[in-house]
């Protein structure tokens, strides 16, 4: 293991506590917990607050989404591990601004049991609260069990366009509705090249050869659909971006938001690469795009690799796509 | 106040007992996580008898609902991993089923075990069969209010510890359908479920420090 850590237990709260520092302004700790994270400004007065949360390790997920225009609360859990319902309750508490709180993030079992427990703690408390579980991960379960499938990258669109759509001043339910309707037309496909090491663990989370390639690993190194000798940029382009459009499907003429995501160790000029070949095949079906992202939007600490994803738009999901938001981990958002 | 009733008191010191057994078994379970896991179950127990022991030495609890809910609470705080979740569940449900008592007879114990498994199944959505530690808790509190009936409590536990270890043993022929050892599916049957397995030595060094040998 080579990584410039102190204690391999501390890794969570040192990490946190230079985000405050770099951020005072931006975010602060909870009340109740330093592992539940709050907009600095929270509440927000008359909005329906958004909370995620989820295991560390995935910078910018869960904590970089906080911020105007975006989410209110976040709990960090140690690194690939859930965060416990009592810090999600504290973030809870703390951003409801009196219009609920919807609690987006990804369909994992430890985290799902623990918000479960919080929307039921939140309950006694008085406070309503909804739930919308991102499950975009097409190599993860068939689309005839999307229930099971992972959140993935594609969480980045479900947390653009929920900030976005509760800054309108809808209702808890008008967000949830958006937000599912986000979470079901996403896509996403990832490939690993290299793992990752869990510092607590201190060895790598799986092995692959020097010459090979996983396409559809999850990002906690969760088995992909194949493992083959690594193949070029254009190659693994055409194949991710083919079972995705195949997988919704994407069909001529509908408009989408891409992103290409980089899952640690990949440098921002393999991502681009990536998506000259996925614009072009995309424009072959005659899919036009309508915004792309590119760089590190959900990582895997020092993997390699990359994911792409696809987000079929309408005109609501555009406005609130353009919408105004910020975060300091996260450049890309106004329209150019 | 006789062998067979639990007040609050001899509750915490029999889980405070059980919470330090499990301690010992995190090497064990460690290795037999890392099979299937990613073998952060040792981390796990380490910190779920961490809380417990924590909790159970500073609690002033005066129900035996409360004690059970409260170190539920405690578990899911420090050990919110997926196995320490669902045991902070099958605490609290147990915890439910007790709200209110300041004292409990040993065969009253059932509807604790009910409670618990209901609160897991609820949250973790496992059936019988699915390889967790559903296949250990299920058979053992059946096993219990089987031979509770004729008012044996002695026979009721030790019918329990069978079980409990039967049902453990089992998981090792079944696919995993829960947490990461369901993406090794077919590969997963052979080794004994982490999770099963941590539940018997819970129920068994539960039974023991209740049930001292004579």
């Amino acid at each position: 293991m080579k990584k410039l850590i102190n204690d391999p237990f501390q890794v969570v709260d040192e990490t946190l506590s230079g985000i405050l520092k770099a951020y005072p302004n931006h975010l602060r700790a909870s009340k109740e917990s330093p592992r539940a994270l709050v907009r600095a400004d929270a509440p927000i007065k008359g909005k329906v607050a958004i909370c995620t949360g989820g295991g560390s390790g995935h910078i910018p997920v869960f904590l970089g989404y906080v911020g105007p225009g975006l989410l209110d609360g976040v709990s960090v859990g140690n690194v690939f591990s859930s965060p416990g319902a009592a810090d999600m309750l504290a973030a809870t508490k703390e951003v409801n601004g009196g219009k609920g709180v919807l609690y987006l993030f990804g369909n994992y079992q430890g985290d799902t049991m623990n918000f479960e427990m919080a929307a039921e703690m939140a309950e006694m408390e008085k406070i309503p609260v909804q739930m919308c579980i991102a499950k975009d991960d097409v190599a993860s379960a068939p689309r005839s069990e999307k229930d099971k499938r992972r959140g993935v990258a594609g969480i980045f669109f479900a947390y653009k366009i929920a900030g976005a759509k509760a800054d309108t001043g809808a209702s808890l339910e008008e967000v949830k509705k958006t937000t599912d309707a986000v979470i079901d037309n996403t896509c996403t496909l990832g490939v690993a090249l290299t793992p990752c090491t869990i510092p607590a663990a201190g060895k790598p989370t799986f092995t692959i050869a020097e010459d090979e390639m996983e396409i559809g690993m999850g990002i906690h190194g969760e088995p992909g659909i194949e493992r083959t000798k690594l193949k070029t940029a254009d190659e693994v382009a055409t194949i991710m971006t083919e079972k995705i459009v195949k997988d919704l499907p994407f069909k001529a003429n509908d408009e989408v938001a891409v992103l290409v995501n980089g899952l640690g160790a990949t440098p921002p000029e393999e991502l681009y690469i990536l998506y000259n070949k996925a614009y072009d095949i995309l424009k072959g079906y005659r899919i036009k795009v309508y915004r792309a992202f590119i760089g590190e939007y959900a990582t895997s600490m020092e993997m390699a690799g990359a994911s792409i994803t696809l987000l079929r738009l309408n005109d609501e999901f555009k406005k609130l796509l353009d919408a105004p938001a910020f975060s300091p981990f996260l450049l890309q958002w106004r329209k150019a | 106040m006789s062998a067979d009733t639990l007040d609050v008191a001899r509750f915490a010191a029999i889980l405070k007992q059980a919470a330090t057994d499990f301690k010992g078994r995190a090497e064990e379970l460690r290795q037999l996580d890392s099979i299937l896991g990613d073998g952060d179950l040792g981390v796990t127990i380490e910190l779920t008898s961490k809380a417990m022991l924590e909790y159970l030495t500073t609690q002033q609890e005066d129900d035996i609902g409360k004690l059970l809910m409260n170190c539920g609470l405690n578990i899911n705080k420090i050990s919110p991993s997926t196995f320490g979740t669902v045991l902070a569940n099958a605490f609290m449900g147990a915890g439910k089923a007790a709200f209110g008592k300041k004292q409990i007879e040993i065969i009253d114990l059932a509807a604790l075990g009910d409670g618990a498994i209901e609160s897991i199944k609820k949250r973790g959505k496992a059936e019988v069969g699915d390889k967790t530690v559903v296949d250990t808790l299920v058979p053992a509190v059946e096993a219990f209010k089987k031979e509770s009936a004729s008012g044996d409590a002695k026979a009721a536990l030790s019918a329990t510890v069978k079980a409990a270890e039967a049902g453990m043993k089992a998981t090792a022929d079944m696919k995993a359908k829960f947490g990461r050892a369901k993406w090794f599916q077919d590969k997963s049957i052979g080794v004994q479920d982490g999770g099963a397995t941590a539940m018997y030595y819970l129920i068994e060094s539960f039974v023991r420090h209740l049930n001292p040998p004579a």
